[in-house]
């Protein structure tokens, strides 16, 4: 069967067309080129079905979860721990400065009622400070991460607590 | 008309509200990764492994070291995250490297393995047939080819058997669905030259696929 042949130089123009990628102007000429030349029509036409079914083409998915094996580089990669490093002194300081503050709002409570005054609130009990600072800073702990392939990204993200 | 609300039993509370926490937004966890933070880091690989695993398995044709590939690309990222300023997109950037070290193996591997492009001429000196013209004058009848799993696989070998160059732009736009000026910024190269690999490219595809579609 006989088959037009479309311009080369056209071919360009054709598959941005298809893309919706051309300006209008460069449309118009599209359209006048695509009236005057039927292989250029058929050329468009045939490279319709190419693009739709690149498109749908299935994605592969992987034989395992490659994210145990890269976290495990990942800890013992220095370029990626120079910032866990400070991480991990934030970490370390931040329930140290909380216990301290607790205990200086004991001591302060206690010299408050020696004097015979109370606070209008209790001062927060040490235990709950540190069960907060647990919670906080465990997330450089693997822990809890569901180790199976494509977890919920929303629980991570769910369990993943902002600082204050 | 909208029914009236039930009445509080006086004395007791009304539930409480169970406040949904947002999503995290993607710079949050850059900066979060940036101090090296292992579940942030997490978060951004789920979330970017599924394309990215796409791209250097249709990149590779498939090889059996797309994993490792893949490993090597988050890898790269994540040594190099504290660098990233943010001048592009994470997204874009991350393709930059996976489509970086997907063209050097392919480079390397070409080199151990010299292949034929589709204009490698066939049929002899006198002959105008190209490699292209070949493959495309043995695929198969639209009867032969039955099932869209069929039509699919030879898609993918006629993807494969672009040059890297072509297969990457191809990639990208298509199977990715990149704008032209992401795969632009993507591969280095200016918003012509993707134009013109793409529409060479799926014109190569086309003809590898003949009747089939």
């Amino acid at each position: 069967m006989f088959e037009q042949q479309g311009c080369p130089e056209w071919l360009e123009a054709i598959s941005a067309y298809l893309d919706g990628a051309l300006s209008v102007e460069e449309e118009q000429r599209v359209h006048t080129h695509l009236r005057a030349c039927p292989g250029c029509a058929e050329q468009l036409i045939d490279l319709v079905p190419v693009v739709q079914t690149l498109r749908a083409l299935p994605p592969p998915t992987p034989a395992r979860d490659p994210w145990p094996d890269l976290a495990r580089a990942l800890r013992n990669d220095t370029a990626f721990r120079t910032g866990a490093d400070q991480a991990a002194w934030t970490a370390w300081s931040r329930p140290a400065l909380g216990a301290a503050a607790a205990v200086a709002a004991v001591v302060m409570g206690g010299a408050l009622t020696l004097h015979g005054y109370r606070s209008a609130e209790p001062p927060v009990p040490v235990a709950d400070l540190d069960t907060y600072w647990h919670q906080h800073d465990a997330y450089d702990q693997d822990q809890g991460i569901p180790t199976r392939y494509a977890p919920d990204l929303g629980a991570i993200e769910a369990s993943y607590e902002l600082d204050d | 008309m909208s029914p009236a609300p039930a009445p509080v039993a006086a004395g007791s509370s009304p539930p409480p509200v169970r406040r949904e926490r947002a999503p995290e937004t993607e710079q949050s966890l850059i900066q979060r990764a940036q101090h090296g933070d292992m579940k942030a880091a997490e978060v951004l690989f789920r979330r970017y492994h599924p394309p990215i695993f796409q791209l250097v398995h249709r990149m590779l044709r498939g090889a059996a070291e797309t994993e490792d590939l893949v490993q090597e690309v988050f890898l790269k990222a994540f040594r190099a995250i504290a660098g990233f300023k943010g001048n592009s997109s994470f997204k874009t950037w991350l393709y930059q490297i996976a489509t970086n070290t997907c063209l050097n193996y392919l480079a390397k591997a070409e080199r151990r393995y010299q292949h034929d492009s589709l204009e490698t001429p066939v049929g002899g000196e006198d002959s105008d047939m190209t490699l292209g013209d070949r493959l495309a004058s043995t695929s198969a009848t639209p009867e032969e080819a039955a099932s869209a799993s069929e039509v699919y696989q030879r898609v993918e070998e006629a993807v494969g058997k672009l040059s890297p160059d072509f297969r990457s732009v191809l990639v990208l736009r298509d199977i990715q669905d990149l704008s032209y000026e992401e795969v632009a910024e993507t591969l280095g190269i200016n918003l012509g030259t993707v134009k013109s690999r793409l529409a060479r490219a799926r014109k190569q595809v086309q003809q590898l696929l003949g009747d089939l579609l």
